[in-house]
């Protein structure tokens, strides 16, 4: 699903610099259960944090996706307008999907000391301020990340009881951490705890899968062949093979699985753009077409 | 001297003017015009055409049918006019469609940013701007031509309104005025009066034909010509200051 699509014609990599067509809507990275509990309630509107806009440069950015566009908005009103639209579409996805995929990233947080707001980035780093008094570091539990997806989960189905949830959990490791242990023992902490909560709502909840891409990535029988030599990153290989994996284990009905792959617009694009013209578009094409036959057409046949 | 004008659907009025000029004796003298289509504008957000040496070659299979390869080989032109950077028609049709609203300007639907906006204008235009450069690159003089503004009988100003329509345009269209500026290329502007209160271009420059809701007619092209010539003259005569003039 793709609930907040870009404006139609839009190349797919000024779509993609503006966060359209990454996900199912412009929500950008969501990368704690904290953070996915947030969005349902902002979308339903039981939850308006104080916080609600950074300063960056001349303009201001959105705190819960700062990244989303490129360039800062130009005005608090206009960064409202534009959230308001987004979270609109949340909700009507939500409302609307069959079925949810949600990848448990980080246990790591920043909230707001005032209302709890978890954003998805530490304030300060690309837009706002960090401040002290109002901003706190927090390395969410187990009993913490089950509340919180138990709560999304339960908030969700109360809008929409036919969703079913797939799960699965980053296998990416942490690039840094903001705890005083050890990137990699925080690593460990991060994935055990997230690790046990998927598994522990999938035997909980008949409604909710689990899909074991962290397994497939980082078991170490794989002796790390699917990350980058940074090993870090995952390698394209070893997306791919998740995903065909994936597909094998769940067939989309009826179809061929569609996956963007963000390449620039192909002859074949370009014929399906045609194809797609609406009935305006066509009667204004004819009638370009009509004034060079005019203007042009007896010069050509002479 | 011999002057080129190429681009998309909107020459057609330029070469009817053109027509009725040389019909009615009235065409400047001393200028030689050659204007060319290269096919509707639909699809010049799209890489339709590449360098090659001392030319453009025009890759898009149906503008290549028009004119393979910019400028023709004789004559070789002293000026080329593109009639190309400023139409706003095909990015507003985007916007308009996807039931979007820019920030800031009436209408309803999913808003988006008014720096969205601006960056689907320059992309839209990016494939023209490059073009231009190329050939101010190769030693033409190069100058934009303004198309129309709106109709009120454009097909999209019944559907999403009169002042949606208007202030989407205005604004699509000093991006794209900016753009034009800022990369050094003098632009022929509409003529003052041409735009009634309403915000409408005044109908009676509508082309012949009633069922075309958004191109001018052979007066009016006659008309934008004659506006080009004061910029020809100079540029013939003072050959150093060629693409510095506004």
């Amino acid at each position: 699903m793709d609930a907040e699509p870009a404006p139609a014609q839009v190349s797919p990599a000024l779509a993609s610099e503006y966060g359209y067509g990454m996900y199912s809507a412009r929500y950008g990275n969501i990368y704690t259960a904290r953070q996915l509990l947030q969005l349902l309630q902002r979308a339903n509107g039981t939850f308006r944090p104080t916080e609600d806009y950074w300063i960056k440069g001349d303009g201001v950015v959105d705190p819960f996706r700062p990244t989303i566009e490129p360039e800062p908005f130009g005005s608090v009103e206009e960064l409202r307008a534009v959230r308001a639209g987004h979270l609109d579409c949340v909700s009507g996805l939500l409302r609307d999907a069959d079925v949810f995929v949600f990848t448990l990233g980080l246990t790591e947080a920043w909230l707001s000391k005032t209302d709890g707001a978890c954003y998805p980035l530490c304030p300060g780093t690309v837009a706002g301020v960090f401040d002290e008094t109002v901003h706190a570091f927090r390395n969410l539990d187990y009993t913490e990340v089950r509340a919180d997806m138990e709560a999304f989960i339960a908030g969700v189905r109360d809008i929409n009881p036919k969703l079913r949830f797939l799960l699965t959990v980053s296998p990416v490791p942490l690039a840094a951490t903001a705890t005083d242990t050890q990137v990699a023992v925080a690593t460990a902490y991060s994935k055990s705890v997230l690790r046990a909560v998927a598994g522990d709502l999938v035997a909980a909840h008949e409604f909710i899968d689990y899909f074991p891409s962290f397994e497939i990535i980082t078991s170490p029988f794989m002796r790390g062949y699917f990350f980058q030599p940074d090993g870090r990153e995952i390698l394209p290989r070893g997306v791919e093979h998740v995903m065909s994996v994936f597909f094998e284990q769940h067939p989309v009905p009826g179809g061929k699985a569609s996956v963007a792959t963000g390449s620039a617009a192909s002859d074949a694009d370009q014929a399906s753009f045609e194809r797609d013209m609406t009935a305006d578009e066509v009667r204004e094409k004819i009638k370009c077409d009509e004034e060079l036959l005019s203007a042009f057409a007896p010069e050509r046949n002479a | 001297m011999q002057v080129l004008i190429v681009g998309d659907s909107h020459t057609g009025a330029l070469k009817r003017g053109h027509d009725l000029m040389v019909q009615d004796g009235t065409a400047p003298d001393g200028i030689t015009w050659r204007i060319q289509p290269l096919g509707p504008g639909k699809r010049m957000n799209t890489p339709f055409w590449k360098k090659a040496g001392d030319h453009a070659v025009i890759t898009d299979p149906q503008y290549g049918k028009m004119m393979p390869k910019l400028p023709p080989d004789d004559p070789r032109p002293d000026a080329i006019g593109l009639s190309m950077p400023m139409w706003n028609g095909r990015i507003m049709r985007m916007i308009l469609q996807s039931g979007y609203v820019v920030h800031g300007l009436p209408g309803q639907g999913h808003v988006m940013s008014r720096a969205l906006l601006r960056h689907m204008v320059l992309s839209d235009m990016k494939y023209i701007m490059a073009l231009g450069a190329y050939l101010g690159e190769l030693g033409y003089p190069v100058f934009a031509i303004e198309p129309p503004t709106l109709f009120r009988h454009w097909s999209y100003v019944r559907p999403f309104g009169a002042e949606t329509c208007l202030a989407l345009q205005a604004e699509v269209r000093a991006i794209q005025r900016a753009c034009v500026d800022e990369a050094g290329m003098p632009v022929i502007e509409l003529p003052e009066g041409c735009i009634l209160e309403d915000g409408f271009m005044d109908p009676q420059h509508r082309s012949e034909d009633p069922t075309d809701t958004h191109h001018v007619n052979a007066e009016f092209g006659a008309l934008m010509l004659k506006r080009a010539v004061p910029y020809l003259r100079r540029i013939a005569t003072a050959p150093a200051s060629r693409n510095a003039v506004g």
